[in-house]
């Protein structure tokens, strides 16, 4: 299977145990509500969002297409805007270019089809992320959290994983590889997050099924194979040749050091 | 084309060379034929001399005498001759056409040589008044042959060559107008047979107004049919995956918001929902993919090391399978050069390495052979994969490559197989100018073998 429809397998959910990034969201639902608008053309899909993100402690607002959207993002007073690729009337690039020539409210693109072009399209544009659909809602709320983050930089003391020239800044949500950053799925920066909080200790598959794709591993389950191998072809070899990550013979998959 | 072409090529020419050397043939046999003025010269010059000699030898020695200077002058001048006397009567014993006695019998009448011309000799005849007073009319004979003019050697090879190359020139123009359209309609419908579903015979061809252009028309005609029902059918496909997407992303979000209220007894079943719809997804994305690869005809090709591509892709499943306590090797791999699109390439090699890794028994290795195949000086690369597994019923093997084909149902469900990956396989395969084969080896397992042009 191609790496590109993996980028649209994101069904992901937050580690057990609280995490620094978790810790820091709960902090920031308890603070002043945050205006967010979906610029979805449906409506349904728009509602269940609206009615997800409002209980996670925003408040939000829908337009079904582009011109509308724009308009609206450009004159409320929006934190953040949800925007799909495919609108009716203006589609969603030419809309992210009326934002932009407006302003620098962040900016979450929906790209329908795991489409590499729509995403590298999107982030030229001056999109912050962008998101394939369908997305998890979860997933959606903790990029949401992170540009917010990101856009107040001075505000919050950054969480950061260093292992060798890996660097993983969990608030930002983004890893950087010898200074330059990498793209990674939220599932490929789940299993890293995982992988450098355990160095050198063989994890099962099983385990990173249930932690990572939050579900319980299935008998011919092969997705998980495919998620560690995407994240071990993206970060490349250690800087001494040597595997990053090593398959354990019937076992799974695990991180190790240079020294080791 | 060329075989057709040189056939009518060949064959005109032959025709043209044989008519041609058999017009030379009897033009030379014929030609230089004395005409009328050469046969009097002969006659004032030749036969007046001769005729004198004879009819005094007759006189002076009798008819013996003449028959053998008759003969005497037949061996060494080829010059016949006959005498006649007033009455017409022959006085030598030479054999002689009738048409001679005519002729001798016209001389006397008249007091004036005459002529004669019959396909094999030419006659003149004279009269002749011998010393004694006596009228005789003599007449001569020669074969045509011996007045004919010889051509020489070179002459007439150059007539030859004139002939053969014009007819060749000739014969070459005519068999490429009877075959050209042969070839544009071959091309044609070989690139629609690739899957180019846009080739036309070109305008020109229509235009002919002849045979050839109907069946261009037709053939047109059922391409743009083809065209139309295949697209359809592929925006039909392309889609439904895109609009199931729709409600896959209301279920995911409905999923989640379940999730926040449902008790702890819910919590499997909505596992169960989210594995399920995860499942839904991957198959519409690879639905979408294997649209993409077939609407591709025009990706960008580039040389790519086909070597290193399959090196790497073969140590990222060995990656993976080792977690799965399997095994996949590179049992060869030599130097090879490939024109193609390196995603699409890595991705066909990438599902069948995959299909024989979720087939292969545990503890054992799914081998994979780059080979580098030569014929005819062209160079095929060939991938060979091998897995150690319960192989495909030989009736269902060239099944395998169509979406969704599932060999066994309960087997290739269980195994989490969608049934698109050697399908995308083979469409990425074929979009490359290369074909994929499957079969069973002697000892159990199946084999994939893709085959690509090579440089």
């Amino acid at each position: 299977m191609s790496p590109k429809l993996l980028k649209a397998l994101h069904f992901f959910t937050p580690l057990r145990s609280p995490t620094g990034l978790q810790l820091l969201q709960r902090m920031e639902q308890s603070a002043e509500e945050r205006k967010i608008l979906v610029i979805d053309d449906d409506v349904e899909l728009c509602d269940l969002v609206g009615e997800f993100l409002q209980a996670e402690g925003f408040s939000v607002a829908c337009c079904q297409d582009g011109i509308d959207g724009a308009e609206t993002a450009i004159q409320g007073d929006f934190q953040l805007v949800v925007l799909d690729v495919m609108l009716p009337r203006l589609n969603g690039f030419d809309v992210l270019r009326r934002i932009r020539t407006a302003g620098r409210t962040p900016v979450i693109m929906l790209t329908a089809r795991g489409d590499d072009v729509d995403r590298i399209v999107g982030l030229e544009l001056g999109a912050d992320d962008y998101l394939p659909k369908p997305f998890n809602p979860r997933e959606l709320v903790a990029r949401i959290h992170a540009i917010l983050r990101r856009s107040r930089p001075s505000e919050e003391k950054r969480q950061k994983l260093a292992h060798e020239d890996v660097v993983v800044d969990s608030a930002a949500r983004s890893v950087k590889q010898g200074g330059k950053l990498v793209e990674l799925t939220s599932v490929e920066f789940e299993l890293l997050v995982i992988f450098l909080s355990r160095l050198g200790v063989a994890i099962d598959r099983e385990e990173l099924v249930k932690q990572v794709l939050g579900r319980s591993f299935t008998a011919y389950d092969r997705s998980i194979d495919m998620h560690v191998s995407n994240l071990r072809r993206k970060l490349g070899p250690r800087t001494d040749g040597g595997d990053r990550i090593q398959s354990i013979r019937g076992i799974g998959y695990m991180y190790t050091s240079s020294e080791a | 084309m060329h075989s057709l072409f040189l056939k009518i090529f060949l064959w005109f020419w032959l025709a043209m060379a044989l008519v041609a050397g058999a017009l030379v043939v009897s033009v030379i046999s014929t030609r230089g034929t004395a005409g009328p003025e050469k046969a009097r010269e002969f006659a004032d010059h030749v036969l007046s001399l001769y005729a004198a000699n004879s009819a005094r030898v007759l006189e002076e020695q009798g008819e013996e005498s003449l028959n053998r200077y008759v003969s005497e002058l037949e061996r060494t001048a080829g010059l016949r001759i006959a005498i006649f006397d007033e009455r017409i009567t022959p006085l030598n014993d030479t054999s002689f056409p009738a048409a001679a006695r005519q002729l001798a019998r016209r001389t006397l009448r008249t007091g004036q040589p005459q002529f004669g011309v019959t396909p094999r000799f030419i006659f003149a005849s004279r009269s002749v008044t011998s010393a004694k007073g006596k009228q005789y009319a003599v007449v001569g004979l020669m074969p045509r042959t011996v007045l004919a003019a010889r051509m020489e050697p070179i002459d007439l090879a150059i007539r030859i060559l004139a002939v053969v190359l014009t007819g060749g020139l000739v014969c070459y123009g005519l068999a490429r107008y009877l075959t050209s359209p042969l070839g544009q309609l071959r091309h044609a419908s070989r690139e629609l047979a690739l899957g180019n579903l846009g080739s036309r015979v070109p305008d020109t061809l229509e235009r002919r107004g002849d045979e050839f252009s109907e069946l261009a028309e037709d053939f047109n005609a059922m391409a743009a049919r083809i065209q139309g029902l295949v697209d359809s059918q592929r925006r039909l496909l392309g889609d439904i995956s895109h609009e199931l997407r729709s409600p896959l992303a209301r279920l995911n979000v409905a999923l989640e918001l379940a999730r926040k209220r449902a008790g702890p007894d819910a919590l499997d079943y909505l596992e169960r929902i989210q594995l399920e719809a995860e499942r839904m997804n991957e198959m519409v994305g690879q639905l979408l993919y294997l649209s993409r690869v077939e609407n591709q005809m025009g990706a960008r090709m580039s040389a790519l090391d086909l070597t290193d591509l399959v090196r790497q892709t073969v140590a990222d499943a060995e990656f993976e399978a080792s977690a799965q306590n399997r095994s996949v090797q590179l049992r060869s791999s030599p130097p090879l050069i490939v024109t193609g699109a390196p995603d699409l390439l890595r991705s066909a090699i990438e599902n069948v390495i995959r299909n024989a890794m979720r087939y292969t028994a545990e503890n054992t290795v799914v081998d994979v052979a780059l080979v580098a195949e030569k014929r005819d000086n062209r160079t095929t690369a060939l991938v060979r994969v091998r897995d150690h597994g319960p192989g495909v019923p030989e009736q269902s093997l060239d099944m395998i490559f169509r979406s969704f084909y599932r060999v066994g149902e309960a087997r290739d469900r269980q195994s989490g197989g969608i049934g698109l990956g050697l399908a995308i396989a083979e469409r990425a395969v074929r979009l490359h100018g290369g074909s994929i084969h499957a079969s069973n080896a002697p000892d159990g397992g199946l084999v994939i073998e893709m085959r690509l042009p090579a440089s």
